[in-house]
């Protein structure tokens, strides 16, 4: 690889990278992408999730890691971030990535397939409106859209108030199938439909990236319920896994374990500065497509922009709580699907909507509850034992544009990252509170209390439009084409590009817009020749 | 280091050779038999006077081997043929020569072993190699006169209080086998000769007395007995009989000088551990606190005796995460496990950063005694369906419990604050 020059070097394979990859190679030309190639230490359960529980002897490694690595990071809010066998995949993102905060969560990771190793799945389109912020029309959006949906495989196409709201259901699986809880909330909302909408609340089912088919390789989901460790049948879309599939083309190289330093604009051509494995080393390309994740992203194109001032981090304030079915005491513990299964959109205030799913609990680790109990543990343990089998788990988005947190580099080069959110969150996020519980109990769901617990800055890893596309960029902004102005030849497709960021999952936009920029590039690059 | 290490089925031999293959040397072992399979071996026999058959190189060779057998007494002429061809070894290969002697060492010793031993000395140091003179050794798992007084200890109904007490200096094996890999690779002294033993001695009773306390944890009835009671039977018993040299080794420790320590260890830059440390089975107390503090917290936690695994996992995650002290738990607390419900969430403890440190490990205990097949019952009761009216019991029931240790933690407060009723942990 060294001294080769490729047409396009990608940084970064995590869903972003991979998606602009794609295009490019299928247009024929020749794709170098790097990334920390970091892979999997400790494997996930192989038998469902309740038969592993019971019989499984070393579960400890699994769900507590060879290293305690569930013990390391106890400020986390979200369980993912504990949960060992995903450890590898934001291992020394902050220290290689040379990434400072001050109390902001800053999340990123080395790992081939990126932060997608460990997501919820949540997936959803942005509507016409909500692209207006976006400086090209959106239908350019629409057929990327598709195309991504169909390559990555979602599940949970439903004739539901949320289908026009996700807007993917053309293209998607049928929904998997809801537990006991989910199934009678949903069939109360349907009866309480009218009193709810007038609430601004609407349920529907969750669209994931969860096959409830099989698609190529990847097996449908069985409801082992090992979602938060991984998935053994490959349901959860993970990047990794399409690694694997771009090998397969002739014009694509993988430089693993490529821990990019810096990036810069050559007269012909960019140049990547990086260490393989420890050792100094540079790639070659005539145009760079960045895909590292917002934060890396954003890290190395202030540096090679020489940008001093600090440029806006987005990220959605969100929260996490807890509902009880009393119908449901006593029930007993099976297997189910760990992620999203029903999801709302609220009205939360003028202008603000919201967005959530609930979850089964089984899944996740109790002593995760246990410390927000206010009982002794050995007591909190009987509660949650008899409660917890009959509650379902929440979270809830709210828009980027609430944030007011900052990133810039420091004198030694290193990205800063500042600020959190904006005075109009807590509010905000109390008057969700007061909703939700209102919603929930229509549904015969009880907020627990004390468990609205509201998320650092920076916990829900949405970071999103540091480098905004604009109609008229300047530096520190990037067009149309993801082309970051002020260089020549360095695009950005990843979150950092997006120009606004919506209480919805974003993933799925992030990597429609890659591919709509790697076609458009793929185009440009073909006719230049 | 590449070291030969003769005699190394022996007590310090097997503690040694697995102490320098955890410090990464290769080790070529030499003795009658094969013991440790993951090291080569070269068969040895001290009495045929002849080394042992190596090929390429050496950093150094450690001499354990002795001939401990009272029957075969030749007045140490096997041994000091063996200890000549060693040192013609060393020569040759350049090697550093390293023989493990005895405090009893002198030339006119009262014992044939001290007087042997002083012969073999001057071999070596003629030949510049280095003596190390060791303490009374023990720890480890029980060998050698280390085994011999501990079984004593453990099945005589009466222990024998020798008057005048003869004073000894202890050292924990392992600590012996590290200073003498030091030793073996650092410059050494100029004299040649290093005594490896407790700067302070202390009663042969009182160690005696730590074998029962620390490692037995059982009582020892001591009986006055005067030393000259065993000198008469020596010379009451026949030369061969196997009991004279039992008999020999006791007076050999009755005739023991104090020795200034303090010069060997500073050389050797070791620090021993303190007797009732490495008296404990697992060869420190520090460990064995860390045990019963997880054993505590886990009962706590699972309501259950925890499975010995998941006790040592507690163990290694203090040690991993938290710097590896126990923390001090009352005695109470330790005794009755159930109790910890007076300090759990309630800031009991006067000592803010005490409460905040029991508060994280009894959060990885939770999370450790979650992740066992005992936790999924204990958490998920994956084995019982309670339905909803044994839910509701449960339920009431742990409120009730946590309504009556919470009032029963405000009642106790003044009580538990109380110095004393902390000062039991440190004892």
């Amino acid at each position: 690889m060294n001294g080769e020059i490729f047409d396009i070097v990608i940084v970064g394979s995590g869903p972003a990278g991979v998606s602009a990859a794609f295009p490019l190679l299928e247009a024929g030309l020749t794709v170098l992408m790097a990334d920390g190639g970091k892979t999997p230490t400790v494997l996930p359960p192989a038998a469902p999730f309740i038969d592993s529980r019971r019989a499984d002897s070393d579960q400890w490694k699994w769900m507590v890691g060879p290293d305690f690595q569930a013990l390391r990071n106890l400020d986390a809010v979200s369980p993912k971030l504990r949960v060992p066998t995903h450890a590898y995949a934001f291992e020394d993102f902050a220290l290689r990535n040379k990434v400072e905060s001050d109390g902001y969560v800053v999340v990123g990771s080395l790992a081939t397939g990126g932060l997608s190793r460990a997501w919820g799945c949540g997936v959803a389109t942005l509507d016409a409106s909500e692209l207006s912020a976006f400086p090209f029309a959106a239908r350019e959006m629409a057929h990327s859209y598709e195309s991504v949906v169909k390559r990555i495989g979602v599940s949970g196409s439903s004739a539901d108030d949320l289908s026009a709201y996700f807007g993917l259901d053309a293209w998607a699986q049928p929904a998997l199938p809801m537990d006991d809880m989910h199934a009678r909330a949903y069939s109360l909302y349907e009866l309480k439909r009218n009193a709810l909408v007038a609430l601004d609340f609407r349920l529907g089912r969750s669209r994931v990236a969860a096959l409830s088919l099989a698609l190529g390789e990847r097996q449908a989901c069985n409801l082992s319920g090992n979602c938060l460790y991984g998935c053994h049948s490959k349901s959860l879309y993970t990047a990794s896994d399409e690694l694997e599939v771009l090998a397969r083309y002739p014009n694509f190289r993988h430089a693993k374990g490529f821990v990019v330093d810096d990036v810069a604009s050559a007269e012909k051509g960019v140049r990547v500065f990086g260490h393989l494995q420890g050792v100094a080393s540079t790639l070659h390309g005539k145009k760079l497509v960045l895909a590292a994740g917002t934060i890396a992203t954003t890290r190395l194109a202030l540096r090679t922009l020489k940008i001093s001032h600090r440029v806006p981090l987005q990220s959605c304030p969100s929260a996490a709580f807890l509902l009880w079915a009393p119908r449901f005491l006593g029930r007993s513990r099976r297997n189910e699907f760990g992620l999203g299964q029903l999801s709302f959109s609220l009205g939360v205030e003028e202008e603000i909507r919201g967005f959530g799913s609930t979850f089964s609990t089984t899944g996740i680790p109790m002593t995760e509850f246990v410390s927000h109990l206010p009982l002794r543990k050995r007591y909190g343990i009987d509660v949650l034992r008899s409660l917890l089998s009959s509650c379902v788990a929440g979270n809830i988005f709210l828009p980027g544009h609430l944030s007011d947190a900052t990133a810039g580099l420091d004198a030694d080069g290193s990205l800063r990252i500042t600020g959190g959110y904006g005075k109009r969150v807590a509010p905000l996020l109390a008057i969700a509170h007061r909703k939700l519980r209102a919603a929930y109990r229509k549904l015969g769901l009880i907020m627990m209390p004390t468990s609205f617990t509201v998320g650092r800055p920076g916990g829900d890893i949405h970071y999103a439009a540091t480098l905004p596309m604009r109609a008229t960029p300047v530096p520190g902004q990037t067009a149309a084409s993801g082309a970051l102005a002020g260089v020549d030849g360095i695009y950005v497709a990843d979150g950092a590009c997006l120009s606004a960021l919506s209480e919805k999952s974003h993933t799925l936009t992030i990597m429609a817009n890659a591919d709509r920029i790697a076609n458009q590039l793929a185009r440009r690059m073909k006719t230049a020749a | 280091m590449r070291l030969l290490i003769t005699g190394a089925s022996g007590y310090i031999g097997l503690r040694l050779t697995k102490v320098a293959i955890a410090q990464g040397h290769k080790v070529l072992t030499a003795s009658r038999r094969r013991v440790m399979s993951a090291t080569s071996w070269v068969p040895y026999e001290l009495q045929s006077g002849i080394a042992p058959a190596v090929n390429g190189p050496l950093d150094a060779i450690i001499h354990l081997a002795a001939n401990t057998s009272p029957l075969a007494h030749d007045h140490g002429a096997g041994e000091l043929v063996a200890v000549q061809a060693l040192v013609k070894l060393a020569h040759t290969l350049r090697a550093r020569l390293i023989f493990v002697s005895s405090q009893a060492a002198a030339a006119s010793a009262p014992t044939s072993y001290g007087r042997i031993k002083w012969l073999l000395e001057q071999e070596i140091v003629a030949a510049r190699g280095f003596i190390v003179r060791p303490g009374l050794v023990y720890g480890g798992p029980l060998h050698g006169l280390f085994e011999t007084l501990t079984n004593a200890v453990r099945q005589l109904p009466a222990m024998p209080a020798f008057l005048p007490a003869p004073m000894v200096q202890p050292v924990h094996v392992d600590d012996l086998a590290t200073g003498l890999l030091t030793l073996a690779a650092g410059p050494g002294p100029s004299n040649g000769i290093l005594c490896v033993a407790a700067r302070e001695p202390i009663g042969f009773t009182q160690f005696l007395q730590t074998i029962a306390d620390s490692r037995l944890r059982r009582r020892a009835l001591f009986v006055p007995m005067p030393t000259f009671l065993v000198r008469v039977a020596l010379r009451l018993t026949p030369p061969n009989s196997r009991a004279r040299g039992s008999l020999e080794r006791l007076t050999s420790l009755f005739e023991l000088c104090v020795v200034d320590s303090e010069p060997s260890l500073q050389a050797l830059g070791l620090v021993l551990r303190p007797l009732a440390s490495g008296m404990q089975p697992s060869g420190s107390e520090r460990r064995r606190l860390l045990l019963a503090e997880g054993a505590a917290l886990l009962a706590y936690v699972l309501k259950m005796k925890p499975a010995s695994g998941v006790v040592r996992r507690h163990v290694r995650v203090i040690e991993r995460l938290r710097g590896g002290q126990a923390l001090h738990l009352p005695r109470l607390l330790k005794r009755w496990p159930l109790t910890i419900a007076l300090f759990d969430t309630n800031a009991m403890a006067a000592d803010a950063a005490w409460q905040d440190e029991f508060k994280w490990r009894l959060h990885a205990a939770t999370a450790i005694g979650e992740a066992t097949v005992q936790g999924a019952q204990r958490f998920l009761a994956v084995e019982s369906s309670e339905g909803m009216l044994g839910a509701s019991w449960r339920l009431c029931g742990a409120v009730a419990a946590e309504l009556i240790w919470r009032t029963l933690a405000i009642a106790l407060k003044p009580w538990l604050r109380r110095e004393r009723f902390w000062c039991e942990a440190q004892r």
